[in-house]
Order: structure tokens, then C-alpha cells, then sequence
């Protein structure tokens, strides 16, 4: 019993310092505190996009918020930058793969941004919005791009936006036409379904919404039935939950669930049922199965804003949001495994609306409503 | 002069944890200079990037935290000869309790809440444990299997919670709604994200090595863990022995989960502390369940990791290749074989 009384004394203080600094601190912010303090990087000449002339180099570091090779955002993210740098020397491009644990972002982004090795930062992702606002008060000397987010008025940031509830409606208006076809196996109980990683805002908020709006456009007694892997991997849980949805007389199926999605085209290959592809041309899934996609050009917007980048014309602090009118949001209507599985009609159908779409004559805005609660999320309001 | 059995057992613990570590780091700069372009640069920001700025090494030691109560959880364990293998889930359960509590219970001073939440977070894993200990001392359920699958199904259900009823809807990320500001714990190294419960990690650390070389309990756990039959001739009620670590288990791993909650996050992600149970089984391994020499181990472990996340963004090596070599570095320091190699140097 020798080190008792040191130790006891140990314990004590600890405990008191504990306990003196939760009494004496009083936190004022959010209870995920920001850091207060800036966080050193290496000054960097940042480009001045609003004053002319284009910079002469361009350090651009790639944030991955994930891992490659399982999303076609972040794909087309590091794709299109390597490729941007082949074509253009003034950019050079480092990848970073932070990961799927959204805990760690925010450090993993802030120590990225402070390494001083990067002028800008790009990535993609709607919680990274909230994320890139607190870096920036932290590392200030480095602009961010952010795709699949929207954040105004911070002239650190630029956030460009697919309009997803666009998206949406086109993919559900294409499920429910697949459905209420003459396609052996179609059946005339008027309930299209949906697998799906996790909730997140786009989901809920936009996507869901926008297939509901475009199924119940063909018929409104549509019902969208879905359903929630949890993940964004386990396609064996993938295909018991799409069995799940055939059996309640599900007789096209949508997926949105990463490398879930090859559990769905199992079960709709067994079960005889059709899947619509989403942001992807996914037609070589399984063919005869697989007979529509709805895609997003994330490369293009990729392309369009590091072009704008290189040539110093970023509106930095105005968001973009881009869709179908822009060319963003399409449908390969010429497709051979489009057009010879889905019946004549049923295309002309699609068709007459898709132009609708393009020519802007149907107008599907994403809601200002979402836009405001992203923004406000962002900001910390 | 001549060592005694004790010293030299204690000096082959060292000398081999020393040399395992050279033998690590020698592989791991083989490692880097096979896959990295830059190998310097590489071998540069592995293993000085955690030094580089206060940033850095503050994460580096706030990211110790919680695996000095894991390492602790699972070190009370293996010294008395009982299996945790559910720390995941105790550790996911302290947190979320934590969050739970402080929703509930929002308006307590600050100086009341944090310990109402530590408390609530070391309670449910503590409970969770000391089911298993409980079930093998009833009926002779394996505790390796039934810490394990409660933990598994545990998980599932936080995250349930986490993306169901507790879910914050003015967050964008996926999180749960968050505790008072008042019962986050103060930073220590600011902008770093270094909270005071490192003190309580470290003063958790010299509790236990107390508790278990100090006290008639930590006495009967050793003797318990060491050799049952021993322990039930030397009169000691070892039933009871299968029970107590797994509470006391439980309840550190759960506190390390409240921990994470009030110092660092403030609410709870989806899968906050996957692998943190895990890590905190190699945690107690390389320090041979020692409770104090937790704390150099987990340490050791946010240095690796630290490291390794400063060499990919610094340099040209990938996750895959920076996990690799870091396996590979733990392995080794893991491993019996340079002890066992000095203890027959030794003559013991």
C-alpha cells in the first residue's frame, strides 16, 4: 500500500482538473465545438476569380468523402480533375480518400486544407457543406468546391447542385410506365419500389419526393414502396429486401444503394421484375432487366466548374444548380436496351415528357425550402 | 548481479516490446520505400507528421482517449481469465446513453450533467457485460460467443435510433440530436480536438492498476484469471469472478463510449466507435494487460494511426498501403516472439 497516497492524490487532481474545467468552461457554440483557433498552412497565392487575369497554378486537392470505385459522384470527381490536369498544366491534383466514418470528416478536411499543399480543395457531398463552412474558418487561405451541397454568401466556397427532385421524377415516371406496361410480368397493382442506401437530405427531401411526384404523374394511384439497406454494400440484404417488395407486388424496382445495387438486379433477374438504373448507364447489369437509365453527368460538371476554376471566373459564394435544362440530367432514349425491351408506347410517352423537362415547359425546381434548409444546416443556423 | 525470475520476466516484457517495435519499424520503411515515390517524404510524415503542429498532435492524443478505456476494459478482462469480445457494442451503447441523457435531461449544470452522462454511459456497458459474465456463471454460456453477438445486435439497434427516433432533422449529416452545450467537456489544446477526458482516461488507467495490484479484489481477480482451481482451493469464491471483471469491463469500455460523446462529438453518428472495441483488444495486448502500460499503448496505436493519415495526405501513399503497414507494425509489436526469445536469453 505504498503508492496509495500518490496515487490517491493523482486521481484527485485529475478528477479536480475535470471538474474545474467543465465548471469553468462555458461553451457557447454548437455542443460539436469549431475551432476557435486558425490552423497554420503554408500561405498559398489563392485565385482571385473575380479579378482577371486566370491564375498561373492551380494546386487542387481532391477530397474524397468515401472510397473510390463505389460512387459515381466521387468517380467522376477524381476522374474528371486527373483528367483536367492532363489538359491543363497550370493544375496539379492530389487525391484523398478520408473514408466512409462521417465523424472524422471534419478533421480529416481541416488537416487536408491546413497541410498548406492546396489552393483549392474539391469534393462532393451535401454534409460536407456544413463541414467546409467551419474549415474555412479555421484554414481561410484555401477556396473549397463542393459538389452535391449548397452554401451562399461565403466567398470561400462555391457549391455546385444536380437537381435531384428532377432526377427523381424522371426515374419514377420511367418505373411507372415500365409498370403499367404490356412487359410480361408487369402487373396492374400500381406499386413501383425503391432501394436505398440510407436516409440522407437528397433522399428524403428530393429524390423520394420526386419519384413519388413522377410515378403519380403517369397514374396518381402509384404507391412508391421502399426500403432501406442501411448501408451502401450488403447486397445480400440488398435482394432479400427487394424480394420483400416483389412480393408485395413490386414490378419494377429502382436502386440507389452502391455496390447494394447488384443484390436488387439479382432478385429482379429471379423474380422477372425491371429495374430503372440511376445517375449511371447501367444497361450491361443485366440486360432485359435493366432497361432504363436515368442519368446524371457529374463529370460534366466536374469538367464545367475546374475549366471555370482555370479560368478564373468561379462565382465564388453563389451556388449553381444545374439539371436537365443544362444537359446535367439525360436519358439515353436511343439506347439499345431501352429501346428494345421497353414497349413503343411506353417510350413515346417518356419522350413527350423528358422534352417537357429539357425545354423547361415542365418546370421541376427543387424547392426553395430544401435549398434554405441546406444553406441554414451549413451555416449553423 | 544476478536478476531474480520477477526482474527478469518484467526486463523480457521490455526488452521484447522493444524489439519488436525495431523489427516493425525496419519492415514498415521496407514497406515505404517499395511503394512510395517519395519514400523519404513518406517516411518523413509517418512518423514525425503527428509532431508537426498542435493540430496534429492533438488529435493524435484525443484519439487515444477512448482507446485507453477500451485498452483498459479489455485488459481487466484478459487479467482475470474472462473473454470480452463485445466491446463494439458497449462502447456504441456508452455513447449513445450518454446522448440519451443528456436529450432527457438538458437543463443540469454542467458540473452535475457530465457525470450523470459518464455514469449512464459506464452503467449500460457494464450491464451488457456483466449479462455475458452472468449467463456463463448460470448456465455455462461461452462469454466469447454471447459478448460478441450482444454487442453485434447492439450496434444495429444504436444505429436504428441514430437514424430513427434520435435522429437530429437540422442536421445534414447523419447524426443524433446532441447534448447541452454545458456538458461538453473543455478542450485542453485548442484548435485541436484534445478534451480533459484524457485525464480521466489516465486517471481511469492508475484506478485500475490500483484496483487490480493494490486490493484483496484485484488480488482474488488475478488469482481467479491466472488458475481457477487454485483460486477455488485457496477458498476465494471464483463464480463470482466471471461476473465482476465483465462489469467492470462493461462499465469502462461504456465509459470510454460517454466519453467520446462529451468531449469530442456531442451526439452520435452512425457507427461512431466501430472498431474502437477492436482496438482496444491490440491496446491491451501490447500492453500485455498491464493497466498502466494502457496508456503508452494506446498511445502507441493513435501514433500509428496518426501517422499513417498524415503520410497519405502529405505524401504519395494510399489508404490501403498505410493500413498495411500499419498491420504490420502492430503485428509484430503484438506478437509473443521477441519476448519468448529473450526470456530464453535471459535463462528463464
Amino acid at each position: 500500500m505504498r503508492l496509495s497516497k500518490p496515487i490517491l492524490v493523482f486521481l484527485a487532481a485529475a478528477i479536480l482538473l475535470t471538474s474545474f474545467g467543465c465548471a469553468s468552461s462555458t461553451p457557447t457554440s454548437t455542443p460539436t465545438p469549431t475551432p476557435t483557433a486558425t490552423v497554420s498552412a503554408t500561405p498559398s497565392p489563392s485565385p482571385t476569380p473575380t479579378t482577371p487575369p486566370p491564375p498561373t497554378s492551380i494546386r487542387l486537392g481532391v477530397f474524397i468523402p468515401g472510397r473510390l470505385g463505389d460512387s459515381p459522384p466521387y468517380d467522376a470527381l477524381a476522374d474528371g480533375a486527373q483528367r483536367a490536369a492532363l489538359r491543363d498544366k497550370r493544375l496539379t491534383v492530389e487525391i484523398f480518400e478520408a473514408g466512409f466514418d462521417q465523424s472524422k470528416w471534419l478533421e480529416q478536411l481541416t488537416s487536408f486544407a491546413a497541410s498548406g499543399k492546396f489552393d483549392v480543395i474539391y469534393t462532393s457531398n451535401e454534409a460536407l457543406g456544413p463541414l467546409v463552412v467551419k474549415v474555412t474558418q479555421t484554414v481561410p487561405n484555401v477556396k473549397f468546391l463542393v459538389n452535391d451541397s449548397y452554401v451562399t454568401g461565403n466567398k470561400n466556397i462555391f457549391t455546385a447542385f444536380l437537381n435531384k427532385y428532377q432526377q427523381g421524377y424522371l426515374y419514377g415516371y420511367m418505373m411507372a410506365l415500365v409498370s403499367t406496361s404490356t412487359l410480361p410480368g408487369a402487373n396492374p397493382d400500381k406499386k413501383i419500389g425503391l432501394i436505398y442506401g440510407q436516409h440522407y437530405t437528397m433522399m428524403d427531401d428530393l429524390i423520394i419526393p420526386g419519384i413519388e411526384a413522377g410515378a403519380k404523374a403517369v397514374d396518381p394511384a402509384f404507391e412508391l414502396k421502399t426500403a432501406m439497406l442501411g448501408n451502401w454494400f450488403d447486397a445480400v440484404k440488398a435482394e432479400s429486401l427487394a424480394n420483400s417488395l416483389i412480393d408485395e407486388g413490386v414490378d419494377c424496382l429502382g436502386a440507389i444503394a452502391g455496390s447494394g445495387n447488384a443484390g436488387v438486379v439479382s432478385a429482379a433477374v429471379k423474380r422477372n421484375a425491371y429495374m430503372i438504373w440511376f445517375d449511371t448507364i447501367g444497361f450491361d447489369k443485366a440486360p432485359g432487366t435493366v432497361i432504363g437509365s436515368v442519368n446524371s453527368s457529374n463529370e460534366d460538371l466536374v469538367t464545367l466548374e475546374l475549366k471555370n476554376l482555370l479560368d478564373g471566373t468561379v462565382t465564388w459564394g453563389g451556388p449553381l444548380i444545374v439539371g436537365a435544362e443544362q444537359g446535367y440530367i439525360s436519358v439515353p432514349l436511343l439506347a439499345p436496351g431501352y429501346v428494345n425491351f421497353v414497349p413503343a408506347d411506353a417510350q413515346k410517352k417518356f419522350a413527350e415528357v423528358y422534352e417537357k423537362v429539357v425545354s423547361g415547359a415542365l418546370a421541376l425546381p427543387v424547392p426553395q425550402a430544401i435549398l434554405d434548409k441546406l444553406d441554414n444546416a451549413a451555416k449553423g443556423n | 548481479m544476478a536478476l531474480d525470475s520477477r526482474a527478469k520476466s518484467s526486463l523480457a516484457s521490455f526488452l521484447g516490446i522493444v524489439l519488436s517495435i525495431l523489427a516493425a519499424f525496419i519492415i514498415a520503411i521496407i514497406l515505404i520505400f517499395s511503394f512510395s515515390k517519395d519514400p523519404a517524404k513518406t517516411l518523413y510524415w509517418y512518423f514525425f507528421g503527428p509532431f508537426t503542429n498542435p493540430f496534429v498532435f492533438g488529435n493524435m492524443l484525443e484519439s487515444a482517449i477512448p482507446l485507453l478505456f477500451t485498452g483498459l476494459g479489455m485488459a481487466v478482462a484478459f487479467k482475470s481469465g474472462v473473454t470480452n469480445l463485445g466491446g463494439e457494442g458497449q462502447i456504441f451503447a456508452g455513447a449513445i446513453m450518454a446522448v440519451i441523457l443528456g436529450v432527457l435531461l438538458p437543463n443540469l449544470p454542467g458540473g452535475v450533467g457530465i457525470p450523470t452522462l459518464l455514469l449512464g454511459g459506464a452503467i449500460v456497458g457494464s450491464l451488457m457485460a456483466g449479462l455475458s459474465g452472468f449467463l456463463r456463471m448460470a448456465w455455462g454460456v461461452s462469454d466469447l460467443l454471447t459478448t460478441y453477438l450482444i454487442s453485434t445486435g447492439m450496434v444495429y439497434v444504436i444505429n436504428y435510433l441514430i437514424l430513427g427516433p434520435l435522429r437530429d432533422p437540422a442536421q445534414i449529416t447523419i447524426q443524433s440530436l446532441s447534448i447541452p452545450a454545458a456538458y461538453m467537456l473543455p478542450r485542453l489544446l485548442p484548435p485541436s480536438y484534445l478534451h480533459a477526458g484524457l485525464l480521466l482516461g489516465l486517471a481511469a488507467a492508475v484506478f485500475i492498476w490500483f484496483l487490480i495490484y493494490r486490493t484483496h479484489l484485484g488480488y482474488e481477480l488475478r488469482v481467479a484469471g491466472s488458475n481457477r482451481q487454485f483460486g477455488r482451493y485457496g477458498g476465494i469464491e471464483v463464480r463470482q469472478y466471471l461476473v465482476v471483471p465483465m462489469l467492470i469491463s462493461g462499465a469502462l469500455i461504456g465509459l470510454g463510449g460517454a466519453v467520446q460523446v462529451v468531449g469530442r462529438y456531442g451526439s452520435c453518428f452512425t457507427d461512431l466507435t466501430a472498431g474502437l472495441g477492436w482496438n482496444g483488444i491490440a491496446v491491451a495486448l501490447i500492453a500485455r494487460s498491464n493497466p498502466l502500460g494502457v496508456i503508452p499503448a494506446a498511445i502507441f496505436y493513435a501514433y500509428l494511426d496518426a501517422g499513417a493519415k498524415s503520410a497519405m495526405i502529405n505524401s504519395d501513399i494510399t489508404y490501403e498501403i498505410a493500413s498495411i503497414i500499419s498491420a504490420v507494425i502492430f503485428y509484430l509489436v503484438t506478437a509473443e516472439a521477441a519476448v519468448a526469445f529473450i526470456r530464453r536469453r535471459l535463462g528463464k
